[in-house]
C-alpha cells in the first residue's frame, strides 16, 4: 500500500469517526435551559474533527501533501508480531500470572527483534526473562502494593 | 526581606537529622516514581501518605513535597532515554530528549535536564516563599472565563507545535479533545462514548494514551525502520555521557523563560505542571532562532519544559498552603495530609504556624539540592543505558509499561488501550500528524469544557462574558494574534516575493 492511500483511508476513517462523534452528541443533552448539555461540546469537537479530516483528504488527493514516510508491508511484520505477542500477553496474564507471562512476553520479545540467538544472547535473555519479573513483582506487587494477577500456579 | 530571614531560618532547621532524613527518602521515591511509567507523584504521594502522617509534623510534608518534586526529576529519565514520559509532565521532553539520546547525546541531555529542574525548582521556591500569599489573592481572580481563555490560548500554540502541517496538527488536537471526554461527564452526569464499558466510565487516563502514543508507538515505529545499526553507531566515550557547562549556558534563556511560564500556569488552580511544559516548550520555540531544530534534538527543548514542570510543582503548592485549594491531584492528597496533622491551610498557617511552614519550604530547598547531587552521579550510569542492544532493552522496557499501566486501574482493559494509542501513534508518525497537540487535547480539553460550561451557565448562555472581562480579553488578543500573526508573515511574504 502507498503512502498516500494511508494517509487518505485514515483521513476517511476520521472523518467517519468525526460524523459518529457528533451524531451521539444530541443524544446526551445539548442544551437544557439555555445551559450547554453533556453534547455540546461532542457535538462541535465531532464536526471539526470531520471538518478537518475532510481537508485532509481533499489536500492528499490534489497532492498538496507531501509525506516522506514509507509503508513496506516487510517493515511491518515486527511491529503486527510484537503487537500480536502483546495482546497473547493480556489474555495469558490472568491464567498464567504476571511474572510467567511476562518471562514468556520476554522471550517472545528477543525472539521477534532478534530471530538469531547465540550462546552470549541466550544467556543474556533467559537472565532477562528470569530477573525482571521478580524485579516488577518486587516493585509492584510487594512495595506499591499492586494485585498483580497471579494465575493457576500461584506465582 | 523579612521572608528571605523567615526562608533562611526554615533552611537551618530544615538540616536537622530528621526532616534531612524524611527528604532523602522522599526524593529518592520520587526519582523512582518518575522514572516509573505509569506511576505519577499523585501515585506515589498518596502511597506514602499514610506512612508520612505516622512521622508526624514538618517530616511528613517534607517527604511528601520530596517525592513530589523529586518526579519531576525522575520522569525526565525514561523520557529521554527510552522516549517514554515518565510521568505527564514529561511528555514534552520526550520530544527532544530522546532525538539528543538516539544522537548519542543522553548524557547532555540528562545533564541539561538536571541544571533545568534545579534552576527552575529554585525559582518556583523563591517565588514561593516570597510571593505566596499576594500570589494567591491573584490567582483566585482566575473563574472560569479567564481560565476558558487561558485555554483557548494553550491551543491557539497548536500552530507553533502541530508540526510542518498545522491541519492535521488542529486534527489531532480535536481528536484529542474527544479522547479527554470519554466517561462520566463530570458536570451532569450520563456517560459518553464509553461503549457500555464500565473501564471506560472513569475516562481514559492520560498516563496511558502518553506512554502509549509515544513509548509504545515509537518501538513499533523503531522495528520497521530497523534502526539497530544506527544506535550501535552512537559513540561511547564517558566524556559523551557527561553534561557541560557550556550547554548550560547556552540554555539559559530557555530555563528562565521554562521557569516564569512554570510559574504563571502553575499557579492557576487546578492547570497543573503538565501544561506549564506544554506552554514552556511552545514558548520556547516560538522565540527561538532556530525553531526548525525543535523535536530534533535541540537542547532549548529540553530545558524549557524541564525548568516549568519543577518550577510549577514548587508554585502549585502556593494555593494549597495559603488558600486551601489544591492546585493539582498531588496537592490534593497533600493537603489531605496537612488535615491530618491537624493543620489549617490558609493565611492564618503562616501566622499561627511559621516555624513549620518556613521549615518546610526549607526542606523543599534541601531537597532540591540532594537531588541536583543524586541525579548528576547517576547521570553515566543512567545515560549508558541506551548503549543496550534493543533485543534485551525493548522487552523490558515494554515490561515495565505493561506494569506501571496494569497499577493504574489494577486492570488489563488499560493495557489493551495502551496498545491502541501505541498503534495510533504508530500511524500518527507515519502520516506525519503530530502527537504533541493530541496530548495537549487529552489534558487541556476536559478542563477547557468545564470552564466554557460553567462560563455559559453563570452568563446565562451569554457568549459576550468572554470579551467583557478585561483578563479574558487580553488572553483571546494573544491567541488569535499567535494563529494570525504567523499567517499573515507568510501572506506578506508571498506578496512581496510576487512584486
Amino acid at each position: 500500500m502507498k503512502i498516500e492511500t494511508l494517509d487518505r483511508v485514515f483521513a476517511v476513517f476520521l472523518f467517519l469517526l468525526g460524523l459518529s462523534i457528533a451524531y451521539f452528541a444530541p443524544s446526551y443533552g445539548y442544551m437544557s435551559d439555555g445551559n450547554p448539555g453533556a453534547g455540546f461540546f461532542p457535538l462541535w469537537v465531532g464536526l471539526a474533527i470531520a471538518g478537518l479530516s475532510m481537508v485532509n483528504f481533499v489536500r492528499s488527493v490534489v497532492g498538496k501533501e507531501k509525506l516522506t514516510q514509507e509503508i513496506a508491508l516487510p517493515s511491518l511484520i515486527k511491529p503486527v508480531a510484537l503487537t500480536g505477542a502483546l495482546v497473547a500477553f493480556v489474555f495469558l496474564a490472568e491464567p498464567l500470572g504476571m511474572m510467567l507471562a511476562c518471562a514468556a512476553l520476554v522471550f517472545a520479545i528477543g525472539w521477534i527483534i532478534r530471530p538469531r540467538w547465540d550462546r552470549v544472547f541466550t544467556a543474556k535473555i533467559v537472565a532477562t526473562a528470569v530477573l525482571f519479573p521478580v524485579a516488577g513483582e518486587l516493585a509492584f506487587g510487594v512495595y506499591l502494593g499492586v494485585p498483580l494477577p497471579k494465575g493457576l500456579l500461584g506465582i | 526581606m523579612d521572608s528571605i530571614v523567615l526562608l533562611l531560618e526554615g533552611i537551618v532547621n530544615a538540616l536537622s537529622w530528621s526532616v534531612l532524613t524524611a527528604t532523602l527518602i522522599g526524593v529518592l521515591i520520587g526519582l523512582l516514581v518518575g522514572v516509573l511509567p505509569g506511576l505519577g507523584p499523585a501515585a506515589g504521594v498518596a502511597i506514602m501518605l499514610p506512612v508520612a502522617v505516622g512521622f508526624g509534623g514538618v517530616e511528613a510534608i517534607a517527604g511528601l513535597g520530596g517525592i513530589y518534586y523529586g518526579a519531576m526529576f525522575g520522569g525526565a529519565v525514561t523520557s529521554i532515554l527510552l522516549g517514554i514520559p515518565g510521568e505527564s509532565a514529561s511528555v514534552m521532553t520526550v520530544l527532544d530528549g530522546y532525538a539528543m539520546a538516539k544522537q548519542g547525546k543522553a548524557g547532555e541531555a540528562l545533564g541539561i535536564s538536571v541544571f533545568s529542574s534545579f534552576v527552575g525548582g529554585i525559582f518556583g521556591l523563591l517565588v514561593m516563599a516570597l510571593l505566596a500569599l499576594a500570589i494567591a489573592r491573584v490567582a483566585i481572580e482566575f473563574g472560569p472565563t479567564e481560565m476558558t481563555a487561558v485555554m483557548v490560548l494553550a491551543f491557539s500554540l497548536v500552530s507553533v507545535l502541530g508540526g510542518r502541517n498545522i491541519i492535521k496538527g488542529f486534527t489531532a488536537l480535536f481528536l484529542g479533545i474527544w479522547i479527554g471526554m470519554i466517561g462520566m461527564d463530570p458536570i451532569s452526569g450520563p456517560p459518553r462514548y464509553t461503549l457500555g464499558s464500565m473501564d471506560l466510565l472513569d475516562g481514559v487516563d492520560f498516563t496511558i494514551i502518553a506512554v502509549g502514543i509515544f513509548g509504545l508507538a515509537e518501538i513499533f515505529f523503531n522495528l520497521s525502520e530497523k534502526t539497530e545499526s544506527t544506535r550501535a553507531a552512537a559513540s561511547y566515550s564517558l566524556r559523551s555521557l557527561l553534561p557541560r557547562v557550556s550547554h548550560m549556558i547556552r540554555c539559559k534563556g530557555a530555563v528562565v523563560l521554562g521557569s516564569i511560564m512554570g510559574f504563571l500556569v502553575g499557579v492557576l488552580p487546578g492547570v497543573g505542571a503538565t501544561a506549564a511544559t506544554m506552554l514552556a516548550y511552545a514558548a520556547a520555540k516560538k522565540v527561538s532562532r532556530t525553531p526548525e531544530e525543535f523535536g530534533k534534538g535541540a537542547m532549548q527543548g529540553v530545558a524549557a519544559p524541564e525548568a516549568a514542570n519543577n518550577s510549577a510543582a514548587y508554585v502549585s503548592m502556593v494555593p494549597m498552603f495559603t488558600l486551601g485549594i489544591p492546585g493539582s491531584a498531588t496537592t490534593a492528597i497533600m493537603l489531605g495530609g496537612l488535615l491530618m496533622l491537624g493543620l489549617q491551610p490558609g493565611p492564618l498557617l503562616f501566622t499561627n504556624n511559621p516555624d513549620f511552614v518556613w521549615t518546610v519550604f526549607g526542606s523543599f530547598w534541601v531537597g532540591n539540592v540532594m537531588l541536583l547531587f543524586l541525579t548528576l552521579l547517576m547521570i553515566p550510569l543512567l545515560a549508558s543505558v541506551v548503549f543496550v542492544s534493543t533485543a534485551l532493552l525493548y522487552p523490558v522496557v515494554i515490561g515495565m509499561i505493561l506494569f506501571g499501566v496494569f497499577s493504574i486501574n489494577y486492570s488489563m482493559s488499560d493495557v489493551l488501550l495502551a496498545l491502541g494509542a501505541g498503534v495510533l501513534g504508530y500511524l500518527m508518525l507515519k502520516l506525519e500528524y503530530s502527537a504533541v497537540p493530541l496530548v495537549l487535547g487529552v489534558v487541556l480539553g476536559p478542563m477547557l469544557e468545564n470552564n466554557v460550561r460553567r462560563t455559559l451557565i453563570l452568563s446565562e448562555g451569554g457568549l459576550g462574558v468572554f470579551f467583557e472581562r478585561p483578563i479574558s480579553l487580553a488572553f483571546f488578543l494573544l491567541a488569535a494574534s499567535v494563529v494570525l500573526f504567523p499567517l499573515i508573515s507568510k501572506c506578506w511574504k508571498r506578496k512581496s516575493n510576487g512584486t
